[in-house]
C-alpha cells in the first residue's frame, strides 16, 4: 500500500528534504545564543525524514536514513551522556560547559554544541522510529525491519502483523 | 561538591546504552549486565558508607546556580535507598541470567533494567522537584516497556489501568511542580526550604501539599489509589516483579517522606491525618487483600498495598520516632518484598504454576527454598527475633507516644492478616502434602536462583543481627530528613563560589 | 490574561479528566493529550503576566523580559508526554489488533480473573 506516492511528490520529496536540512543545520548552530538548538533541529530533520518516508512508501520507510533509527538515536544519547561524564573526569561538576572565543572574526565554539548534537540525534532517530514502525504497523507489514526484528525481539515472540492482523 | 551523586546517575546511563548495542543476549553478555549493576551497587554503599553519620554530598549540574541548575544532593536516607535499590537491581539482574537460558532472554529487558535504575538514582538523588518529576518518568517509561514487551495478549491487557493511572499521576505531579514554581519562584528542595518559611498559612501552600501528596499517593499505591498494582504486578516475569515491587512503590514513599518531612514545612496538621487515616485503611485493606488470594504472585502484590500502609501510618505521626520506624520499615520491605517475589519465581518455575490450590508439598521437595521462604515471610510479618519485628515495634513506640491508638490498631491488623497470609502460603506451598507430586527436577538452574536469592537472605539477616546499627542508621536518616535548615545550608553553600566554567545564559 | 489562562486550563482539565475516565480506550488516550497540554498551558501561565515583557532572548536587550524556566520546563514536559503517547498509541493499537475492541468492558470481561498466566 502505497497510497501517499505520488509522482510530484516523490520527485520534490528529495529536494525539500535537503532544503529543511539546511534550515535545520542553521538552527543547531546558532542555538547557543539564539533561538534553534538540538531539538528544534531534531525535528525539522525529523520531518523531514517523515516526508521522504512517506514519499518512498512503507516498505522502505524503516531504512530511509540507511541505518536503524533507533540505533542513530542510542549515539546520540550516548553522545549528551559524554558531555556529562566527561568533565566528571577532569574534576568539574557534571554537564559543566565551555565557551571558547576562536579568533576576533565573531567564531565561537561552546561544548554545548556537542550536547546539542546529542539531542539532535535522539530526536530524529525517535521520531523516525515511531513514524516508521506506525507506518508499516498500519499498512499491514511488520513493525520492524528483518533485521531489527532480530535485534530487539525475543526468539520467542512472533511479529504480530501478518500473523493475526487484519 | 562530590561528583559522585552524578556518578552514580551517569553508570546505569551508560549500561544502559552498552545493553541497548550489545543487543544479542549471550552469556558474556549477562555477565556484563551483572557485572555493571554490581558496580553500581557498590558505588552507592560507598555513598552510603560516607554519608552514615549524617554528611550530606552536594553537587549542581553544570555549575548553574538555582533555580536554573539542577542539584544533585546525597543524604543518608537517599544514599540507603540508592544502596538497597541497587543491591536489589543487582540480584534480580542475576536472577534473570539464571532464570531462562541466555538465548530465549528478551534482548531489551537489560537495557530497561538499568535505564528504571538510572531513573531510580535520580529521584533519590535530586534536589529539584521537577527533576524528581523526570525521575519518576523514566522509571515509569521504562516500567511500562518492562510490563509489556513480555507479556502476551492476554497480559498486556494489564498494562492498560497501569499507564493510565500513571499518566494521570504525573500529569497531577507536573501541575504540583507548576504551582510550586508560581508560588516559590523556585523549583530547587533548598530554596523551597527557605522561602516556604514566610509563607506558614498560605492556604495556596496547603493547597500544593495535597496535590503532591496525591501525586505520590497514586505512584505508592495508597488505598483507595491502588487498584492498578495488584492485577499488574503478577503479569510481570518473576525478576521485574521482584525489581518492581522493591522499588517503583517505594520511590513513592520516599518522596512523601522527603516532602513532607524535608521540603515543606511540617505545619499542615491536616494533611497529615488524613494521609494516617488513609494509610490506615491501606494497611488493612491490602492484608485483607493478600489473605484472600490464592497465588502467590497476588498475595505478594497486595502486600506491597498493606506494607506501604504500614510504612505511611508511622510517618504521618510527623515525629522523629515516626520516620526513623518508617524508614527503617521502608528499607527492610525493599529486600524482603523482591526476595518473596523471586522465591515466587522459583516455585513457579518448580511447578509451573504458583496457584496455592495446587502446588504443595516444596518442605521435602525443596527445603533450601522453604528455609529461604521462612525467613523472609517472618521477616515481613515482624516476628520477633528476625529484622522486621524492630521497625513495627519502633512505630508502635511511635505510635503510643503520640496516643494515635487507632493507627496503631489498624497497624496491627495489617500485621496480623500479613502473618496469616504468609502463613497460608506456608501450609498450602511447602507444609501441606502435594495435590499432584512436586516434579523431582535435576535442574542446576533451580539451585543457582534460589543460590541468588540466599544474597538477599543474607542481607536480611544482616539486618537482624545487626539491628542496633540499623536503628541507629534509620535514625540518622531521620533525623538527616527532618533537618531541613541543614539540607539547605549545605546545598546553598555550593552556590556562588567555583563558578567561572559555568556557561553564559 | 491570567484569568483567561486558568479557565481554559480548567476546561482543558476537565475535559482530559472525563475522557480519561471513559470506557474507551481511544477517548482515554485523547483525554491525556488533553490533560498533557493543559498542564503545559498550567506551566506556561506560571512565567507571569506576558503584557508588556519581551521575549527572553539574549541580545535583543530588551526588558524586562518574560521568565524563561517554565518554557524549559514545557519543553521537558511535552518530550515526556510525546513518548508515552507514543507508547500509549501503539498499546491500544496492539490492543485493539489482539481482540477487536478498544472497550475496556469488553477487553476485561473475556476471562476476567482467575486465568492461570504463562509459566
Amino acid at each position: 500500500m502505497t497510497g501517499l506516492s505520488s509522482p510530484i511528490l516523490r520527485a520534490s520529496s528529495t529536494l525539500a528534504f535537503f532544503m529543511a536540512n539546511t534550515l535545520s543545520l542553521y538552527l543547531l548552530l546558532r542555538g547557543h545564543h539564539a533561538p534553534g538548538g538540538g531539538f528544534i533541529a531534531g525535528l525539522v530533520t525529523a520531518s523531514s525524514v517523515v516526508l521522504l518516508g512517506y514519499a518512498r512508501g512503507p516498505e522502505k520507510f524503516g531504512r530511509v536514513l540507511g541505518a536503524d533509527p533507533g540505533l542513530i538515536a542510542g549515539i546520540g544519547l550516548a553522545v549528551a551522556g559524554a558531555t556529562a561524564l566527561v568533565p566528571i573526569l577532569f574534576g568539574r561538576a557534571a554537564l559543566e560547559h565551555f565557551f571558547w572565543i576562536l579568533g576576533n572574526n565573531g567564531w565561537s565554539f561552546g561544548t554545548a554544541l556537542i550536547f546539542d548534537v546529542g539531542v539532535f540525534l535522539v530526536v530524529v532517530g525517535v521520531t523516525t522510529k515511531v513514524v516508521a514502525s506506525f507506518a508499516a504497523s498500519s499498512c499491514g507489514l511488520p513493525a520492524l525491519v528483518a533485521e531489527e526484528e532480530r535485534r530487539y525481539s525475543s526468539p520467542s515472540e512472533e511479529p504480530l502483523e501478518g500473523t493475526r492482523a487484519n | 561538591m562530590s561528583p559522585l551523586p552524578a556518578m552514580a546517575v551517569l553508570l546505569p546511563l551508560f549500561s544502559a546504552l552498552v545493553l541497548f548495542f550489545w543487543a544479542k543476549p549471550s552469556p558474556l553478555r549477562s555477565g556484563f549486565s551483572v557485572g555493571f549493576s554490581v558496580a553500581q551497587a557498590l558505588l552507592c554503599w560507598w555513598l552510603a558508607m560516607q554519608t552514615r553519620h549524617g554528611e550530606i554530598l552536594a553537587c549542581m549540574a553544570g555549575n548553574w546556580s538555582p533555580p536554573y541548575g539542577i542539584a544533585l544532593v546525597v543524604d543518608p536516607l537517599s544514599a540507603v535507598m540508592m544502596a538497597l535499590a541497587s543491591s536489589v537491581a543487582a540480584t534480580a539482574v542475576l536472577f534473570s541470567h539464571y532464570e531462562m537460558p541466555a538465548a530465549r532472554q528478551h534482548p531489551l529487558r537489560m537495557p530497561l533494567v538499568h535505564t528504571m535504575m538510572m531513573g531510580a538514582n535520580l529521584a533519590f538523588a535530586t534536589g529539584d522537584l521537577f527533576n524528581l518529576f523526570v525521575a519518576f518518568e523514566i522509571t515509569l517509561v521504562a516500567s511500562y516497556a518492562l510490563m509489556v514487551i513480555e507479556s502476551d495478549s492476554w497480559e498486556i491487557r494489564h498494562a492498560v489501568p497501569y499507564v493510565a493511572i500513571n499518566l494521570v499521576g504525573s500529569a497531577l505531579f507536573l501541575t504540583a511542580a507548576g504551582l510550586v514554581y508560581s508560588l516559590f519562584g523556585t523549583l530547587n528542595f533548598a530554596d523551597i526550604i527557605v522561602r516556604s518559611g514566610s509563607l506558614v498559612g498560605d492556604p495556596r501552600m496547603t493547597f500544593l501539599v495535597i496535590i503532591l501528596c496525591l501525586a505520590f499517593s497514586i505512584k505508592a499505591g495508597v488505598v483507595p489509589l491502588h487498584h492498578w498494582l495488584p492485577n499488574s504486578y503478577p503479569t510481570l516475569p518473576p525478576a521485574c516483579a521482584a525489581l518492581f515491587g522493591g522499588l517503583l512503590t517505594k520511590i513513592g514513599v520516599y518522596a512523601i517522606l522527603r516532602c513532607l518531612g524535608t521540603v515543606f514545612p511540617p505545619a499542615f496538621p491536616g494533611v497529615y491525618e488524613a494521609l494516617g487515616w488513609l494509610a490506615a485503611v491501606t494497611a488493612v485493606v491490602g492484608g485483607l487483600g493478600a489473605v484472600s488470594r490464592d497465588r502467590i504472585r497476588d498475595i505478594l502484590s497486595f502486600h506491597i498495598i498493606g506494607q506501604i500502609g504500614l510504612m505511611l501510618l508511622p510517618a504521618a505521626l510527623m515525629t522523629r520516632g515516626g520516620f526513623t520506624a518508617a524508614i527503617l520499615i521502608l528499607w527492610h520491605n525493599m529486600v524482603v518484598k523482591s526476595s518473596l517475589f523471586l522465591i515466587g519465581g522459583v516455585v513457579l518455575a518448580i511447578h509451573g504454576t504458583d496457584r496455592l490450590s495446587k502446588i504443595g508439598g516444596l518442605l521435602r521437595a525443596s527445603p533450601w527454598l522453604a528455609g529461604l521462604f521462612a525467613i523472609q515471610a517472618f521477616s515481613l510479618a515482624g516476628l520477633p527475633p528476625l529484622s522486621g519485628f524492630w521497625g513495627k515495634l519502633l512505630a508502635l513506640e511511635a505510635g503510643i507516644t503520640r496516643y494515635e491508638y487507632g493507627w496503631v490498631a489498624a497497624g496491627m491488623i495489617g500485621g496480623v492478616l500479613t502473618l496469616i497470609s504468609m502463613v497460608k502460603i506456608w501450609n498450602s506451598a511447602f507444609a501441606a502434602a502435594s495435590v499432584e507430586p512436586a516434579p523431582t527436577t535435576t535442574d542446576t538452574r533451580l539451585w543457582k536462583m534460589a543460590a541468588t536469592i540466599s544474597i538477599l537472605c543474607v542481607l536480611t539477616l544482616g539486618m537482624t543481627v545487626l539491628a542496633g546499627p540499623m536503628v541507629k542508621l534509620s535514625r540518622v536518616a531521620a533525623a538527616g530528613v527532618m533537618d531541613r535548615t541543614g539540607y539547605a545550608e549545605s546545598v546553598l553553600e555550593l552556590v556562588g563560589k567555583d563558578r567561572l566554567g559555568g556557561g553564559m545564559p | 490574561m491570567q484569568t483567561d489562562t486558568a479557565c481554559i486550563v480548567a476546561a482543558l482539565f476537565g475535559c482530559g479528566l472525563y475522557l480519561v475516565l471513559s470506557r474507551n480506550l481511544v477517548r482515554t488516550l485523547f483525554g491525556f493529550l488533553l490533560l498533557s497540554n493543559a498542564v503545559n498551558l498550567l506551566l506556561l501561565a506560571t512565567s507571569g503576566d506576558p503584557r508588556g515583557k519581551e521575549a527572553p532572548i539574549v541580545g535583543a536587550g530588551n526588558f524586562p523580559a518574560v521568565d524563561p524556566l517554565p518554557q524549559a520546563l514545557i519543553l521537558t514536559a511535552i518530550v515526556i508526554s510525546f513518548a508515552v503517547t507514543a507508547f500509549l498509541v501503539v498499546l491500544v493499537y496492539r490492543l485493539a489488533l489482539d481482540h477487536g475492541t478498544t472497550d475496556s468492558e469488553k477487553l476485561f470481561a473475556a476471562r476476567s480473573d482467575g486465568e492461570e498466566n504463562t509459566p
